[in-house]
């Protein structure tokens, strides 16, 4: 029993280090230190397995939340219909190839992508939450709705220009401050 | 008592694949909270089997440290990054 | 006569936790793998830390287990909740029709 848990460390290590969000890796992470301080148990070492329960999950994991708080965080809403099969794995090769050069383009900028799915309505999502992107479906086409304020606005455009042609094509709406919010 | 030793592991181990592979960052915690109560049960029976009764105070500092653990990085998430 | 009583207890735990293991790769929704993992998992955990203390007697050790299925018994339906109302919250909230 000592090999599958062995086994399970280079796993996991090697997932800590190839995944793309820093939010997984910290997770894998405490994963690691869980199942390391069990091989100090096997090996007769309860001390230090204590010592890495203690440092490894809790400390550890804290300090990493706290400096990846100095981390920017590109908040994507993905605004789905009502009709819609809602799970993730029914999603369609389209939406996933606009996600995933999105989030590409995240890892470039050296920001966190954070994607919410969504079934609130459009204009409960503009008052009520903070956001980067929305982006929502339509027959022919797919929009993303940005404030005409985000800085990341060219350098977006000009990303995607450069990636492979979409199957569908996408289009790009830039939305005014309403003057009655400002008041509130 | 070995046999439940073995499955225990193995069990272990399919919860970590349910961490690597879960869709969304929600099942990961999921998946951690799993591996980390069957490594309780896992230490119990270890120390019930070598008649060591220190082993026991790890069961207890795993089952309160783990809770502060996953508890923090829920947090962490509902609030979209700030603490 | 008591190793046998407390074996098969730790049997029938050990089953109780194989049905959660297969009940998490079962479903593809987020909130029912949640409803699984919770439930059916303390429930194996109880039996096999009673098929131990059965096992042991009544002594120092018993006391000690009691006090960690205690523990257990409190945090893991807690951990659950925080990570569902997590989930919940920051806007996951996708139905299966």
């Amino acid at each position: 029993m000592l090999e599958l848990t062995l086994l399970l460390l280079i796993v996991l290590s090697i997932a800590a280090l190839q995944t793309r969000s820093l939010r997984n890796a910290v997770i894998y992470l405490g994963v690691f230190s869980l199942a390391i301080s069990f091989v100090y148990l096997l090996y007769h070492a309860p001390d230090v397995a204590i010592a890495e329960a203690v440092i490894g999950s809790t400390i550890a994991t804290i300090l990493y939340l706290v400096a990846l708080q100095k981390y920017k965080i590109f908040t994507i809403y993905y605004r789905l219909q009502d009709s819609e099969v809602e799970d993730t794995h029914y999603f369609s090769r389209y939406k996933l190839q606009l996600v995933k050069s999105l989030e590409k383009f995240c890892t470039k900028q050296e920001l966190e992508a954070q994607i919410i799915y969504s079934l609130e309505e459009l204009d409960d999502i503009l008052t009520k939450h903070q956001y980067a992107l929305i982006i929502e479906e339509h027959e022919a086409f797919i929009s993303i709705y940005a404030h005409h304020e985000n800085y990341m606005l060219d350098k977006l455009e000009f990303f995607l220009d450069n990636e492979p042609a979409f199957i569908r094509p996408y289009r790009i709406v830039k939305m005014e401050e309403i003057e009655g919010e400002v008041m509130e | 008592m070995t046999f439940a030793v073995f499955a225990l592991i193995i069990f272990s181990l399919l919860s970590a694949f349910r961490v690597l592979i879960g869709p969304t960052l929600w099942d990961r915690l999921l998946g951690l909270n799993l591996i980390t109560s069957k490594l309780i049960v896992l230490i119990i029976l270890v120390a019930c089997l070598r008649e060591e009764s220190f082993l026991l105070d790890m069961a207890l500092v795993y089952a309160l440290l783990s809770f502060i653990g996953i508890i923090f990085i829920s947090i962490y998430i509902q609030r979209k990054g700030r603490f | 006569m008591r190793d046998l009583i407390s074996g098969i207890i730790i049997f029938i735990g050990i089953s109780f936790v194989g049905l959660g293991i297969i009940g998490i790769y079962r479903f593809n929704n987020f909130y029912s793998r949640a409803l699984i993992a919770s439930k059916v998992d303390t429930v194996g955990y109880i039996t096999i830390i009673l098929g131990v203390m059965i096992r042991h007697g009544f002594s120092y050790f018993t006391m000690k287990v009691f006090f960690i299925l205690l523990i257990t018994l409190i945090i893991n339906p807690l951990i659950t909740h925080s990570v569902v109302r997590s989930a919940f919250i920051s806007g996951y909230k996708l139905r299966k029709e």
